[in-house]
């Protein structure tokens, strides 16, 4: 029983762990292209949802708070259900993920999970002080 | 439906059948919390009795799945705690989509756990009910769908629409 009692514990343990690693992970934007710097305003972004996503809906929020505080962002969303080709493009293996690219289609960052308003704008070269964090 | 809708106008529970239900966020967790608490008294007590508790655990992923989260024995627990702990109204709602697909993982890797245990190969049935302990704890305690997760990478591997 004790010994039960140890490994159940353990599994707790183990997948708490787990998920206060992956909540670390969550939102961060890493540079992955080799592109030249992008210059502001030129930065646009696709997001990538899936029927199953269940943060998608504070990204998308996200992404339409910096389009109002910049109206010259434009992001456009990628439902993976009924466009898969285009998420196999870009190599996008969950949802929610923010691809941000330059007008010629170039990647320059990418990010999974819930990216904050300030941490879309901040990619974009956009300034963050009008843009308002709905998550 | 505008997408931004869902965020900004939540809109009040609807009933679970219907496509686009919407579900209070704390449901789920508070779900897969009693999910973990019965599966890991299971797991300890083992027996009979703990083969019961992983056989009242598949009936509720299965209930789940057929009527809708909402209306799972553990979202109508989840109401009643709410009522009565004064947690007040959805403080945000969620699509209903992603903790019913949940349910159904629970029920895919459960349910075999279930079928192991009662054809005899209890180590093999009780590492899949330690399977689902772990995925219920990690929703609980971190909002972490594991099972969400894979939808996108199984629909690539699948290769056609899902």
């Amino acid at each position: 029983m004790i010994e039960r009692l140890v490994i159940v514990a353990a599994v707790v343990a183990v997948a708490v762990l787990a998920g206060r690693w992956w909540q670390a992970r969550q939102g961060r934007v890493r540079a992955t292209g080799a592109a030249a710097d992008p210059q502001a305003g030129e930065v646009q972004a696709l997001l990538f949802t899936t029927p199953t996503c269940r943060t998608c809906p504070h990204v998308r929020a996200n992404l339409a708070a910096v389009t109002t505080a910049h109206p010259g962002f434009t992001w456009r969303e990628v439902d993976a259900a009924v466009d898969l080709d285009t998420a196999r493009d870009h190599r996008v293996l969950r949802a929610p993920t923010v691809v941000f690219h330059t007008p010629d289609g170039t990647e320059v960052a990418r990010a999974s999970g819930v990216v904050s308003a300030t941490a879309i704008a901040t990619a974009a070269r956009l300034s963050t002080d009008e843009v308002c964090t709905a998550a | 439906m505008q997408p931004q809708d869902m965020v900004q106008r939540p809109r009040p529970e609807t009933p679970p059948s219907t496509p686009g239900a919407m579900v209070d966020v704390r449901g789920p967790r508070f779900s897969s919390a009693v999910t973990a608490t019965v599966l890991a008294v299971a797991l300890v007590v083992q027996g009979p009795v703990g083969i019961a508790l992983v056989a009242v655990q598949v009936t509720v992923f299965a209930i789940a799945i057929a009527m809708g989260v909402a209306r799972s024995p553990w979202g109508h627990l989840f109401r009643f705690v709410r009522a009565r702990a004064g947690w007040g109204p959805p403080t945000e709602l969620e699509s209903a989509t992603p903790p019913r697909f949940a349910q159904a993982c629970g029920l895919l890797v459960a349910g075999t756990g279930l079928v192991l245990l009662v054809a005899g190969a209890t180590t093999a049935g009780w590492v899949a009910v330690g399977i689902v302990l772990a995925l219920a704890t990690l929703l609980a305690t971190s909002g972490l769908c594991v099972g969400c997760e894979l939808w996108l990478l199984g629909a690539r591997l699948v290769g056609g629409r899902a």
